[in-house]
């Protein structure tokens, strides 16, 4: 059963989990962050997607996502970047203190490094944002029940040049399907914030196959970028 | 045609005995009762004695049988569907196909294809097994989709027995010796040459639009053979496969003309409890990977001059394919996109026309009737069990791509706008005409009741499809879910095939179209302006000669000012 991951006792734990990697991270320069907010919607835990808007340019528009950016010079380090960017796409202003920690990046295809960073930002109604139209089309929160359920989880393999190379997580039956790095993402803080009930799906990019425990120890940084 | 008439006078002229006898031709066909032997004047309102009494098939608009469906215990279900006549098919449907090969070697759907109906654990032979099916009248054949194969057999009905248990051993105990695993070998080598040299290129076409618009992944791998892998494959790395994806819960018996009763003990006598060629080992890995849409791009470059089969010259054609995905034929909005690619239909521009042919669909009018240089503008609806794909094939020559592909881009653009109230009823009358219409033939039937049961375990009977097509209204603002998913993914997927090259600048105004004019080299190659530039709307957008703005938003509402 999903333990009660918004509770004091449950952010401890999370916290003390993600120290180790937090601090060795925090210090290393990145090329993006996102942040992945913890929220209790109504009671229920959830985590907070946005679809970005279909009127940006790049690879990524019309998909879902956290909310994060590119690293300006001007940040700090890659959770003042996250913070930033979910205070300029979402208006939502989640202070320092309810950062629990960074999960393992993620390699976009340009192998350029995405640190998830996960906050708690407490309760949260999804209807009351306002986001920035230019470049948040939408913004819905999925319930860590309705991730948990095994008819809402899928996976897809991917070949490449003729022979089987990775696999990766989808979660399905929400407003909008979650794929591909940011699926990856929630599969992080899945496994973080409900060890047993989740079965991991990711496979076949690299990287040591970790204990569910302390999914954000150490060596996953270079395991990564392998055939993404 | 002279020398005849000539004849016939002369015959007709001949007087005597024997011009008479020259005028009776044939064998003397000798009817007992008319000419008064046993019978004497038997009038015709009365039925002739001796002579079995016929049966009539009575039409009156509803469905005499209904599907009935039973699963055995091994989980393979049986489905049947009756049929007035004296013949019936029967078939196995399984759920394999190119799209469960990501861990396996690409093509063996394809070799399993080849080598259906072929030497077996009972026949020693193909032609042992034709024999067999000709004391019945039989045929039999298999085909392989992305998601399904089908081995079927249409026959007489009174041979339903031998017929279910031709079928089990031909799925089940197949002896793939080398002989036929090589002759399969030379037999997909043939079909990949035929497939590059024909001037028609659709499933070639077909293929690279679902490698672009699923990069890597189920429905986008590989339908036909690569030719690395033809010599790779042996009865072993069939067999890895078979012995996960041939298990009786991805199986479906499905029988048209046949009484469901019979049907179930013949399947429970031949399929069930049956230890299978490759061993009865529980599957290990099934791969249940859901199709993930990517989007993308995908060229061939091919000269294309020397492809006419006869002396005249086939016209040297660029094609291309743009698509955007759609929605799986479970979904609820599956019947808005079946009326949509209805509605913009589209053929070739050579085509005679005439009623029912969809001369007033959407390509046919604003596209093919108004630019007389464009030879093929037609849309295609793909659909599986959790994605499908809505694609246009279009063709002209090299020289005009730029506008062919700012044409149809266009046309995608007007499927989010409003939609004629006439227009709509027509696209719902001709879908619901063409599906009564195939549904009339036996074979079409037995797919079906065999797809539908594969997916979802029961059939909707055509007069509901009709009925949930004819409900179907389509809002004032044109076709709403169906146009506003097909601009979720902005990247379209597409497939070019012709002499073309692409330059890679994706700086924007460096979208320049420039033809090298006549020298030396005559194929025609071509050099046009960035592809992903055009049909990157924002970046089209930046381009700087352009005198008025061109804001393409493919999702949601849609306000086009297109100046082309």
């Amino acid at each position: 059963m999903l333990p009660d991951c918004l509770s004091a006792e449950g952010e401890l734990r999370c916290r003390r989990l993600l120290a180790t990697a937090t601090a060795r991270l925090r210090a290393r320069p990145a090329s993006a962050a996102v942040l992945v907010p913890l929220c209790s919607v109504r009671g229920v835990p959830a985590l907070l997607y946005t679809l970005r808007s279909s009127r940006l340019t790049g690879r990524h528009r019309g998909d879902v996502s956290f909310p994060g950016g590119k690293c300006d010079p001007a940040d700090q380090d890659v959770v003042h970047t996250a913070l930033r960017e979910t205070q300029e796409e979402l208006g939502l202003a989640v202070p320092q203190e309810h950062v629990w920690g960074l999960l393992r990046p993620v390699y976009d295809p340009q192998k350029a490094p995405v640190v998830p960073v996960l906050a708690g930002v407490g309760p949260l109604d999804p209807q009351s944002l306002r986001p920035n139209s230019e470049e948040v089309d939408e913004v819905f929160a999925l319930p860590l029940a309705h991730l948990l359920q095994t008819q809402n989880q899928g996976y897809t393999h991917f070949c490449q040049g003729g022979h089987f190379r990775y696999t990766l997580p989808v979660f399905l039956h929400g407003p909008h399907r979650v794929w591909g790095l940011t699926a990856v993402i929630t599969e992080f803080a899945l496994q973080l914030l409900a060890p047993g009930t989740y079965q991991p799906r990711l496979a076949g990019l690299a990287h040591p196959k970790e204990p569910l425990a302390s999914p954000c120890r150490a060596s996953s940084t270079p395991g990564l970028n392998k055939g993404l | 045609m002279a020398a005849v008439v000539l004849a016939a006078t002369r015959f007709l002229r001949c007087s005597g005995s024997w011009g008479r006898t020259r005028l009776r031709f044939g064998p003397p066909a000798h009817r007992r009762f008319s000419s008064g032997g046993a019978y004497p004047s038997i009038p015709l309102s009365s039925p002739l004695p001796g002579v079995p009494k016929p049966v009539f098939a009575t039409v009156d608009g509803q469905e005499k049988f209904e599907t009935k469906v039973t699963t055995l215990d091994n989980g393979l279900r049986v489905a049947s569907q009756n049929k007035f006549g004296q013949f019936c098919t029967v078939g196995i449907l399984i759920n394999s196909g190119s799209r469960y090969e990501a861990k396996y070697l690409s093509g063996i759907a394809h070799f399993l294809e080849k080598l259906a109906f072929s030497s077996t654990a009972r026949f020693d032979s193909k032609d042992e097994i034709l024999l067999t099916l000709e004391k019945h009248g039989g045929i039999c054949d298999c085909q392989t989709s992305r998601d399904t194969t089908m081995y079927a057999v249409s026959a007489d009905s009174k041979g339903l027995d031998t017929v279910v248990g031709l079928l089990a051993d031909v799925v089940l105990q197949p002896r793939l010796t080398d002989e036929e695993v090589e002759m399969t070998r030379m037999a997909v080598q043939f079909e990949l040459e035929d497939l590059n040299m024909r001037p028609d290129p659709e499933p070639l076409l077909t293929e690279m639009i679902h490698e672009a618009a699923y990069r890597e992944n189920t429905v986008g791998l590989h339908r036909f053979c690569p030719a690395e892998n033809v010599a790779k494959m042996s009865r072993e790395v069939l067999h890895s496969y078979l012995r996960n994806y041939y298990t009786p819960d991805r199986m479906v018996l499905a029988g048209v003309g046949v009484e469901h009763e019979h049907l179930v003990e013949c399947a429970r006598k031949y399929l069930l409890g049956v230890q299978p060629a490759w061993g009865s080992v529980e599957a290990v890995d099934v791969d249940r990977s859901v199709a993930q849409y990517t989007g993308g791009i995908v060229k061939v470059e091919r000269d294309m001059s020397s492809i006419s089969l006869g002396p005249t010259p086939i016209p040297e054609l660029t094609h291309i394919m743009v698509g955007l995905e759609s929605c799986s034929f479970l979904e609820d909005d599956f019947i808005p996109f079946a009326v949509l690619n209805m509605m913009m239909g589209g053929g070739g521009s050579f085509s005679a026309g005439g009623p029912g042919k969809g001369m007033f669909s959407r390509l046919y009018l604003n596209v093919l009737n108004r630019h007389h240089w464009m030879y093929n503008a037609t849309s295609y609806h793909h659909s599986y069990e959790d994605t499908g794909l809505l694609c246009i094939h279009a063709s002209a020559d090299p020289r005009q791509v730029r506008e062919m592909v700012e044409i149809i881009t266009k046309e995608f653009i007007l499927m989010g706008g409003t939609v004629d109230a006439v227009e709509l009823e027509r696209a719902k009358t001709q879908l619901t005409s063409m599906l009564m219409m195939n549904l009339e033939s036996r074979p079409v039937i037995f797919e079906d009741v065999g797809r539908q049961v594969l997916a979802t375990r029961s059939r909707k009977l055509p007069h509901e499809l009709c009925s949930l097509i004819r409900e179907y209204q389509g809002r004032s603002v044109g076709l709403p879910q169906a146009s506003a998913q097909l601009g979720g993914r902005l990247a379209l997927p597409q497939a070019v095939v012709g002499p073309c090259r692409v330059s890679h600048t994706r700086k924007p105004g460096l979208c320049r179209l420039s033809s090298p004019g006549v020298n030396g080299a005559a194929k025609g190659r071509l050099w046009f302006a960035d592809l992903i530039a055009l049909l990157d709307p924002a970046v089209y957008l930046r381009a700087p000669w352009q005198e008025s703005p061109l804001w393409v938003p493919l999702g949601g509402a849609v306000s086009t000012a297109l100046s082309c």
